[in-house]
């Protein structure tokens, strides 16, 4: 049989396009942005120069990145519990046979195809103070006395971040949940009923764990999704008030756009990547099971 | 005294009628296999049965109880499906203990019963695995353990051996037999292979169409099918079907195959001259020499099977098969004369399909 490997040129050839994609695209900027994590790069300098460790020790002393590390896992954490629980519930809902589940599929669906920039300015409206949904309809059930600072308020804004973060996740979570409900094969659903198990049972017993993997799989991406997105803190709170909001996107973007301190903004760039990817690792070793 | 009875089941998906008023009674600690080709509404039947899907119209009972509402948990059945249908996510012994855990069953008494069904099926080194470290025939045990736990009052099988291998499917066959007596237990089977209905069976329910054909004993059945349906979809191979006109002759009957080739007819039989019909020989029933008959037949094909031996020949435009002595020395091209008992022959009317005399 003809083998590629006889024709090394060949074999070379058709492997050169792909290679110099990922080279130039992912990791050239990876490793550039990593070494520039070593330097003191600035726009505002003519010439960098190697610092070391020097960026990495600034920013472990400095209480803000400390503080911007623990807004990001907490928003992003609860964000992407939110949407999955939400999303779990709406594919059970949508995954049985009631009246126009197509229609409110693609309906759900819509939210997914809307720009973040879109959403930003929606949600914005929504918490208004003075003319927002969410007060006015307080408001008019008595449920509040005064109007509320929802994104001007520490303890409140990042919530309604949360609430912004996990709605604009649900669609693709429901999606690829109903895509996973639909794969479990009757029969077993079957077994169970005549082993006596009521639809609770059946759905805690046997669905969620059979779409286990496929939902922690979907929920780690969404989650790695989420963490690159600066959208709605940088447009509905300015990362604000008192950095309550600031994720590492923005933090991130703010040191390289706002103080033009890009090895900084590389630094913790470089350290979100190790995370991550230590992260992801260990989740997906130790949640994701054999089945 | 029957156990499960079928009154007027009747159901349609949409306007697609699958079952049309079915009758059936099924007696205690009988084994009844539900047969016949694929889309017949046996599987639809058993579902019934089982309280997976509900009836359009009739009623059903167990053990002289009304059940036609109850869902399956209510009924005390057990089922074991087509493709096993065990919790991938579960050990062996969790798959088994499911529904035992379900009915809040104690402790210890799980343990016990799942160690004496691991005990009956062989299953005792594979408790702690998963589905998936399990070949097809573990498999298919897990499924009849999972049933057997529960001690049910009705046991469904749903085609449980269509997906193993045919050696295997032959060894699970002995054993759910041999299950079946040492439990003494009420069953249901649905196959569409007729070897299993007929060595499994105490009764079989041939259906066909939303409908049942015949029910009876395995032999009852084979012998004496009703119909042209069940005369072919029993035995294997095939019956034969030979059709032609009846001509009266010197040596009595003769049913004119066209071309030279004619059939010795029943002598006690009265039949109409220029009457068409059709008879049936069973392979083994049609005997094969060199000596000279009416039914003369070129050898097209001959199949040894080890155990037996078939010719596969020609006559007028159809082919016809049957079983020979293993020493008799045949070869393909070769002359042979084929001739059948009377009493061994099947005689349908060729425009209904209905047996004309049921029994000869």
């Amino acid at each position: 049989m003809y083998s590629l490997k006889q024709n090394k040129l060949l074999l070379l050839g058709l492997c050169l396009p792909a290679t110099l994609i990922v080279a130039i695209f992912i990791i050239f900027p990876i490793a550039n942005g990593v070494y520039m994590s070593f330097t003191d790069a600035s726009p505002l300098r003519p010439t960098s120069k190697f610092v070391g460790f020097e960026n990495y020790r600034y920013l472990f002393a400095d209480d803000v990145y400390w503080q911007v590390l623990g807004n990001t896992i907490f928003i992003i954490g609860f964000a992407t519990i939110l949407a999955m629980l939400i999303s779990v519930c709406l594919a059970l809902l949508l995954n049985n046979t009631i009246r126009f589940s197509g229609l409110y599929r693609s309906l759900i669906f819509q939210t997914w195809v809307v720009p973040w920039i879109v959403i930003a300015i929606l949600w914005g409206w929504i918490f208004n103070t003075d003319y927002g949904l969410v007060n006015g309809t307080l408001a008019q059930y008595g449920l509040i006395e005064s109007q509320i600072d929802w994104l001007f308020n520490g303890k409140y804004a990042q919530w309604a971040i949360i609430l912004c973060f996990a709605w604009r996740s649900i669609p693709f979570l429901m999606v690829i949940m109903l895509a996973a409900l639909q794969g479990v094969p009757g029969e077993v659903l079957d077994a169970a009923e005549v082993d006596g198990a009521k639809y609770w049972q059946k759905t805690f017993k046997v669905t969620l764990p059979l779409i286990q993997n496929i939902s922690l799989a979907a929920a780690l991406m969404q989650a790695v999704r989420m963490f690159q997105e600066m959208t709605l803190p940088f447009v509905l709170t300015e990362g604000g008030p008192m950095n309550a909001t600031m994720v590492l996107s923005m933090y991130s973007y703010n040191l390289a756009f706002d103080s033009w301190d890009f090895a900084l903004a590389a630094t913790v760039g470089s350290l979100w990547l190790v995370m991550l990817v230590l992260f992801g690792a260990i989740y997906l070793k130790t949640v994701v099971r054999e089945m | 005294m029957s156990y499960v009875e079928l009154n007027n089941i009747g159901k349609s998906f949409d306007r697609v009628e699958v079952l049309k008023k079915i009758n059936l009674s099924i007696k205690k600690d009988e084994f009844c296999v539900l047969i016949g080709p694929s889309g017949c509404g046996k599987s639809t039947l058993l579902r019934i049965i089982a309280g997976l899907e509900s009836p359009s119209s009739g009623s059903l009972s167990l053990n002289n109880k009304d059940v036609t509402e109850l869902r399956p948990r209510d009924r005390n059945i057990a089922m074991v499906f087509q493709n096993y249908a065990l919790y991938p996510h579960l050990t062996v012994r969790g798959n088994m203990e499911f529904g035992l855990k379900l009915d809040k069953t104690p402790k210890a008494k799980i343990n016990d019963l799942v160690n004496e069904a691991a005990a009956i099926l062989k299953l005792e080194p594979y408790l702690t695995r998963y589905p998936k470290q399990l070949s097809g025939g573990q498999r298919q045990r897990v499924a009849m353990g999972r049933a057997i736990v529960r001690n049910p009052s009705l046991f469904l099988f749903d085609e449980p051996l269509s997906n193993l291998d045919a050696k295997l499917r032959t060894k699970m066959r002995t054993e759910i037999k041999s299950l079946h007596f040492r439990l003494k237990s009420t069953t249901v089977y649905v196959t569409h292979d007729q070897i299993e209905a007929m060595t499994m069976a105490d009764k079989i329910v041939v259906m066909n169409e939303g409908e049942i054909i015949q029910v009876g004993t395995p032999l009852e059945l084979f012998d004496n099918p009703k119909n042209l349906f069940v005369a072919s979809f029993l035995g294997s191979p095939e019956i034969n079907l030979f059709e032609g006109t009846v001509k009266k002759s010197s040596d009595g009957y003769l049913l004119k195959l066209g071309g030279t080739s004619d059939l010795n007819l029943p002598q006690d039989l009265n039949f109409n001259e220029d009457q068409k019909i059709i008879v049936g020989i069973r392979p083994q029933s049609l005997k094969v020499s060199s000596k000279s008959t009416k039914l003369k037949s070129v050898v097209n094909i001959i199949e040894n099977t080890g155990t037996s031996t078939f010719i596969f020949s020609t006559v007028g435009s159809s082919n016809v098969c049957s079983e020979v002595d293993r020493n008799l020395n045949f070869k393909v091209g070769d002359d042979i004369f084929l001739s059948a008992e009377p009493n061994k022959m099947l005689i349908f009317n060729p425009e209904t399909g209905e047996r004309l005399i049921n029994e000869i």
